[in-house]
């Protein structure tokens, strides 16, 4: 079975996940007990706005026609307006996108990159106390609830000792020039990435560390050092890269519980972006919005999963082989 | 009345009628002139906990719209804030389903009112911070009358006046029979809101409904989803049932809320009181020809509604605001509306610092504006902002709540005829000289007949009621407008709508519900954004999910010497 | 059976005697055990249910910082006296005396004042009560004053209050005072309520309670002013005191006092302080217990047993059934968990059962596609060919021969499938995504971040459900590894 095959069958996956998404999406709004138009009617609006407002949401079709109009907008990246703002979703989103974006990037770099070198690290200089550390850490990430340690690092640095900022991505209003709003922005990313890296990095270090001696294990190393090559070359010309694969893997398949991770970290330190949205709109009964916010989560994750899978059938060719069988 | 004292707490402002006569009070003098400080920075922060310390570190000048009683506690220990209280138009309430049995009887309600402990709840609730209210038109408005029949919290009398009326304790089920059928009552449901929406609400269903129970009605509280509930309602599907109203001063609410003919379907009758004496009343007072006539059916209205009780109204949320005085004066607390809201032109024309003049004003908007579109602009922040940039044709005297001339230096209401033998209202505005939109156009009548008719022929929902029936818009001159109702009332003076649209810009939107004219730059004045108006602050930037900046408009028509 | 034992099967004895030689599996079966302890005793290790309110004041600290953190040296901690008879002292009486009752069961403090004389002719009307004052008996001066000394020596509390029930039998030309004032330790008397009445008079409830407009207004403070710190400013003894006045009738006057309750709402209070709504902390994280066990057990185990039927099915049939249900399992493991879980959790409506079912519908996948791979290699084993070969039914080989041998491998990841389970409730807890009506962790969390924890620095609120999520999860992590470690050598390395 070739590549491309192989690529064309996971993005035939991907399209059938996003046609379920999309099909539940607008299922489950419509499904919901009480009339979603009652949130979006103000008491005191007469009955010809009360009907002027059902048909600026559609709300007045046949459900079917309903479902036609959606999936078929939806192609437009047309999510309907938002029952609270009037406001077409897609702009709301957009505007938010950004920052979740921002946060994201950066918290899952320094995860990565924190966590392998710790991973890398601890590997080569094997010891009680490394050895200890990367697993404590992993099983940090395992066991502990993320948003508990957010919200201690969030009363620690911005209540007890204020010296973060407890809300938003910028001060109000940020700073003139472009180096002290970098720098004003860099101060607003602090809490939140930093406490997504401190829960996060653990899992990554362990999970490098073990890769990494199954390889030192393995024959060509040991022959490696048999000819006494020094350790440090050992290590990196040939450990390190007979472990890069699974890790890369690794870091595409982690990529869509972060994605999701994100309402929890918004939510708490206020961040205005898409998560705390879906949050907002949920809180809200904005059926359109919570839609709109849902549909954008669910299409990185499809995407993130999409690319592990190429990324995946690139490092480790077996795998496009065993596809083609009942996988 | 006693809480009078409590009103006005800091400098009290009068402004008389007409003539301004500027009094001092407190520590600066209350004027019709502003605004005194340059800008307003107004972060958006929605978490509570970060609101406060923001307000306590001095990050924010004006917090504005407390209610929560922790928060109230945490802001008074602070030695540089003061809060102000006044009453608003909020009002909760217990409404009965008067179609069905055995709440159709008078006595039942009657005797459910007098249970109702008003005091208990507003302490162990809200430590203190609510104001009862047993009346169906919240004291801030000039139509409150304060002598009607009353049921005060005394359960012993409820079950007097229960015994009295045959509804006897049923010994082998400990529940009251009801007299028509000789059976125990049957059981009866309060819907309120999920504790997660609304915990004080649901909490209130349970008190309440164990106050009943405990005079032998067997009433249970139920806390359903708010769109449940809602359906609910309109298909008068309920025995009782516990929400909130925010009123205005026109006591226009009474009609929607108990006239026969909205007693249906989706109607704003809810508890469904059919009454033709109240009915009658209410009419005049929905098309009362003037102040007078209004004032009286009002007052009638309300000794009726007293004394049916299809509402059971318990208390009054009022507004709170809190200001850093080591940094800013000269805010005013108003009748109605408070210190902090938009309503109040006054605060935002007299805020100044302590020391020195002009500067930043930061001042928090506890929820995004979101839609800085005035026609379709719905949420309270949004008019947080929206509301400092435009003036109304009246105003409102902040002590005497009395219209006072604005943008319309004088106005009349007299009547013509729409077609023969029918009568309708007609306005006539006289507006001031010299008023300028931000961009320097000049503010005509012309503006007032483009946007009333752009209101109504794109039958833009938030304004329909107020427009809907106007017949046509005449300006004589610049200076004058003259706008026909089809109809005849005296509240068609308060529809006139003071968030007028400039013409130039508006003209050529096609749909204005997509328009965003807060992220459009205005097509010839750098740094405005298409969104116009004609009062005291520009609308400079609005960052989502951060901050918005407005700023002082230099061309104020009524800027301070 | 043991004829088709394979070699991950493994009898009971021998499994605990190697479990008992792993010391982290040892220490997460003791943590556990500790924690299932605590669900089951919950009621007798706390003096409160976890709906209990108004124990203390809002956000009370635990009560040991009195001797730990010298701000809390003299905090007050609750004081909650009832009244009765017993309790008050009569420290004036003229024209009239105290007596105790029985009324349905409760005691009640009875105030008699004597009647004027009989023989003496009462004019009618308003003018009768003038005129009484002129009688010999000084019926102006019939008083009787209750009082209770309430040792105080902490620093001012926030709120105090008094509440109890009144009622008065007398004839129609009596009239009636009552009065309360608390008096400081150096004299002054705030005089904090009061009534007048004519006659006879039904059952009144007396609320005095120092967050009220109307004592605020008596004592000449604004809305927004405390009076609790003003009257309770000093230490030493306070002396509480209700005083009856009566200008009696022809009847004697009886005021009827019922079982008074007077409070002062501790800024301290039991071992981790108390929550927004004065509810004890301790309670709801031990009451929290259950809630989290239960969740993450029965979730663990829907998910798992679902799971596990859905693997053995797909694995032993294979086909059409097969390649269908893969394909779901594909869908439902790129549905992003937690947002799916937030808008059904709104939507499906916050019930405990609710809650698990949603968890349990998007935790079976991973379990699905484990059991199906060990249900392919089994499935080519002599003992499943044998059985079939046998005319045993599918259903047959499925429940005896393949259920048993995938079994070790299901339970080490059944133990490590809860703490993911508890960690899920706890999240959806936290966004106020959970049943409202049971406390637990992630809702004590949820009141800690929006009902002020931060602004108080109420560190006790947020650290210690935070420690009792971590501490079960961990405790999982250590037996399910150490299950693995036992039963599935080779899958050691996976997990």
């Amino acid at each position: 079975m070739g590549f491309s095959r192989y690529l064309l069958r996971r993005l035939g996956y991907a399209l059938i996940v996003l046609f379920v998404i999309m099909s539940f999406n607008f299922a489950i709004f419509r499904l919901m007990p009480g009339d979603a138009t009652k949130m979006i009617i103000d008491p005191m609006f007469t009955p010809e706005a009360i009907a002027e407002l059902k048909r600026q949401f559609g709300l007045d079709d046949p459900p079917l026609v309903q479902y036609f109009k959606y999936v078929g907008n939806l192609f437009k990246f047309d999510l309907g307006l938002s029952f609270s703002t009037r406001r077409p979703v897609v702009n709301e989103l957009k505007e938010r996108l950004p920052n979740t974006m921002m946060l994201f990037l950066t918290s899952f770099t320094f995860t990565t990159i924190i966590g392998i070198s710790v991973g890398v690290f601890t590997a080569s200089r094997r010891g009680t106390f490394s050895d200890n550390f990367v697993t404590g850490a992993g099983l940090f990430t395992y066991a502990v609830p993320t948003f508990w340690i957010q919200l201690l690092l969030l009363m620690l640095f911005g209540y007890y000792i204020p010296i973060l900022p407890i809300h938003g991505t910028m001060s109000a209003p940020p700073p003139d020039g472009f180096l002290l709003q970098f720098l004003d922005r860099i101060h607003h990313l602090i809490l939140p990435a930093g406490s997504n890296v401190i829960v996060a990095f653990g899992s990554w270090a362990l999970y490098t560390r073990n890769t990494m001696l199954e390889a030192l294990g393995q024959d060509y190393i040991v022959t490696a050092r048999a000819k006494g090559l020094p350790e440090n070359t050992v290590l990196r010309h040939h450990a390190l890269r007979s472990v890069l694969p699974p890790i890369v893997t690794l870091i595409f398949g982690a990529l869509p519980g972060m994605v999701s991770g994100a309402v929890i970290t918004e939510t708490i330190f206020s961040w205005h972006g898409v998560g705390k949205y879906l949050m907002d709109a949920v809180m809200q009964q904005d059926y359109p919005a919570a839609q709109g916010a849902f549909y954008l989560i669910a299409l990185a994750v499809v995407i993130c999963n999409l690319a592990a899978d190429i990324v995946y059938g690139i490092v480790d060719p077996r795998i496009r082989v065993g596809e083609g069988g009942a996988k | 009345m006693k809480l009078r004292r409590f009103l006005l707490p800091v400098a009290i402002c009068l402004v008389l009628a007409m003539t301004y006569g500027s009094v001092t009070a407190g520590q600066v003098k209350c004027e019709p002139y502003g605004p005194q400080v340059d800008q307003i920075i107004m972060p958006i922060i929605k978490d509570s906990e970060a609101q406060l310390i923001a307000f306590n570190r001095g990050d924010i000048d004006v917090y504005p719209g407390l209610t929560r009683p922790a928060d109230i506690n945490v802001v008074k220990a602070n030695p540089n804030a003061e809060l102000t209280m006044n009453y608003g138009f909020h009002m909760f309430y217990l409404c009965y389903n008067m179609r069905r049995e055995p709440l159709d009887a008078d006595i039942l309600r009657q005797a459910i009112a007098h249970v109702v402990d008003r005091d208990n709840i507003i302490q162990t609730l809200f430590e203190g911070y609510m104001l009862p209210l047993a009346a169906f038109v919240p004291p801030s408005s000039g139509f409150y009358k304060e002598d009607i029949p009353r049921f005060p919290y005394n359960p012993e009398e409820a079950k007097k006046i229960l015994d009295k009326a045959g509804y006897t304790v049923d010994p082998a089920t400990g529940i009251r029979i009801d007299p028509k059928t000789g059976k125990p009552l049957r059981k009866m449901t309060i819907f309120t809101p999920t504790y997660e929406v609304a915990p004080t609400s649901a909490e209130l269903g349970k008190i309440i409904a164990e106050a009943c129970q405990a005079i032998n009605l067997p009433i249970e509280p139920e806390p359903m989803d708010f769109p449940v509930m809602l359906d609910k309602l309109d298909m008068a599907e309920f025995d009782m049932y516990m929400l909130a109203w925010s009123l205005s001063r026109i006591p226009t609410s009474l009609h929607n809320f108990f006239h026969s003919s909205n007693d249906v379907e989706a109607g704003y009758n809810r508890p469904g009181i059919r009454d033709a004496e109240l009915d009658k009343i209410l009419d005049e007072l929905y098309y009362a020809p003037n102040e007078e006539v209004a004032k009286k059916a009002a007052d009638e209205a309300q000794v009726i509604l007293a004394r049916r009780q299809p509402y059971t109204v318990l208390y009054s949320r009022p507004y709170m605001d809190a200001f850093r005085k080591d940094r800013f004066t000269g805010y005013v607390p108003m009748h109605g509306y408070g210190a902090a809201n938009y309503t109040n032109k006054w605060t935002t024309l007299n805020i100044r610092p302590v020391r020195g003049k002009g500067g930043t004003l930061r001042w928090l908007l506890p929820e995004e504006p979101k839609v800085l579109n005035p026609c379709t602009a719905s949420s309270a922040y949004e008019w947080e902002v929206l509301g400092r940039l435009y003036d109304g044709l009246m105003e409102i005297n902040p002590e005497t709540m009395e219209d006072i001339p604005w943008m319309a230096k004088s106005w009349e209401v007299g009547t013509w005829e729409p077609e023969p033998g029918k009568k309708g209202t007609v306005i006539t505005w006289h507006l001031e000289k010299g008023i300028k939109w931000q961009d320097t156009t000049p503010f005509t009548s012309a503006d007032i007949k483009f946007t009333i008719e752009y209101l109504r022929d794109n039958k833009v929902p938030r304004y329909i009621s107020n427009v809907e029936h106007v017949v046509r818009v005449e300006t004589p001159d610049e200076y004058t407008a003259k706008v026909y109702f089809a109809n005849e009332s005296y509240w068609h003076l308060y529809r006139a709508g003071g968030n007028f649209l400039p013409e130039w810009i508006w003209k050529d939107v096609k749909d204005y519900k997509t328009f965003e004219p807060w992220l459009e730059a205005h097509p010839e004045v750098p740094g405005l954004t298409k969104v116009v108006g004609h009062g005291p602050f520009i609308l400079d930037q609005y960052k989502v999910g951060e901050y918005v900046r407005l700023k002082k408009n230099p061309i104020y028509w009524r800027l301070s010497k | 059976m043991s004829k088709n034992k394979t070699q991950t099967g493994i009898s009971a004895p021998t499994f605990w005697e190697q479990y008992r030689r792993k010391p982290l599996g040892m220490v997460g079966l003791s943590i556990v055990i500790v924690y299932v302890f605590v669900a089951i005793f919950a009621p007798f290790l706390t003096p409160y249910n976890p709906k209990q309110i108004l124990l203390a004041d809002r956000i009370a600290a635990p009560i040991w910082f009195r001797s730990v953190l010298p701000k809390y040296d003299d905090a007050p901690s609750t004081i909650r006296t009832t009244l009765g008879p017993d309790e008050w002292a009569v420290s004036e009486a003229t024209g009239g005396r105290l007596v105790a009752e029985e009324l349905e069961g409760a005691a009640v403090s009875v105030i008699e004042f004597e009647p004027v004389l009989k023989d003496e002719v009462i004019p009618e009307g308003e003018a009768a009560l003038l005129e009484i004052e002129e009688y010999p008996k000084e019926p102006e001066k019939s008083v009787v004053e209750l009082s209770y000394v309430v040792p105080y020596s902490y620093s001012p509390p926030k709120t105090f209050g008094l509440t109890f029930n009144y009622w008065v039998d007398a004839s129609s030309d009596s009239k009636t005072e009552l009065e309360f004032v608390i008096e400081t330790p150096e004299g002054k008397q705030y005089n904090l309520w009061g009534k007048s009445y004519s006659g006879t008079l039904g059952s009144q409830p007396a609320r005095i309670d120092s967050r009220d407009l109307t004592l605020k207004q008596r004592l000449g403070l604004t809305i927004f002013d405390d009076p609790a710190p003003r009257v309770f400013s000093s230490k030493g003894d306070y002396r509480l005191l209700l005083t009856a006045r009566s200008i009696p009738g022809e009847e004697p006057t009886r005021v009827y006092i019922s079982n008074a309750e007077f409070y002062i709402p501790g800024n301290v209070h039991g071992l981790l302080g108390a929550d927004h709504m004065g509810a004890d902390l301790w309670t709801q994280l031990i009451y929290g217990t259950r809630i989290s066990l239960s969740i993450g057990l029965s979730a663990a185990a829907i998910s798992v047993a679902v799971g596990t039927a859905v693997g053995i099915i797909c694995g032993y049939l294979g086909g059409v059934v097969d390649e269908f249900m893969m394909r779901v399992v594909d869908v439902l493991m790129a549905i992003p968990t937690l947002p799916i879980l937030i808008i059904l959790g709104a939507i499906l409506g916050k019930s405990v059962w609710n809650i698990v079912l949603l968890i349990s519908a998007f935790a079976w996948m991973g379990t699905a596609r484990l059991v199906r791979s060990q249900t392919l290699s089994l499935r080519e084993r002599v003992f499943v060919e044998s059985a079939k070969a046998s005319g045993a039914s599918d259903a047959y080989v499925m429940l005896v021969h393949i259920l048993p041998n995938v079994l070790p491998l299901v339970f080490a990841g059944m133990v490590l499938r809860i703490p993911s389970a508890i960690l899920t409730e706890a999240s959806l807890s936290f966004l106020g995504l959970g049943d409202p009506r049971v406390a637990t962790w992630g809702r004590m969390l949820h009141n800690a971040r929006g009902f002020g924890a931060f602004t108080t620095l109420a560190w006790w609120w947020l650290v210690p459900p935070g420690l009792a999520i971590t501490f079960l999860s961990l405790a999982f992590v250590f037996i399910g590894n150490t299950v693995n470690e036992i039963l599935n050598p080779r899958y050691r390395e996976r997990s």
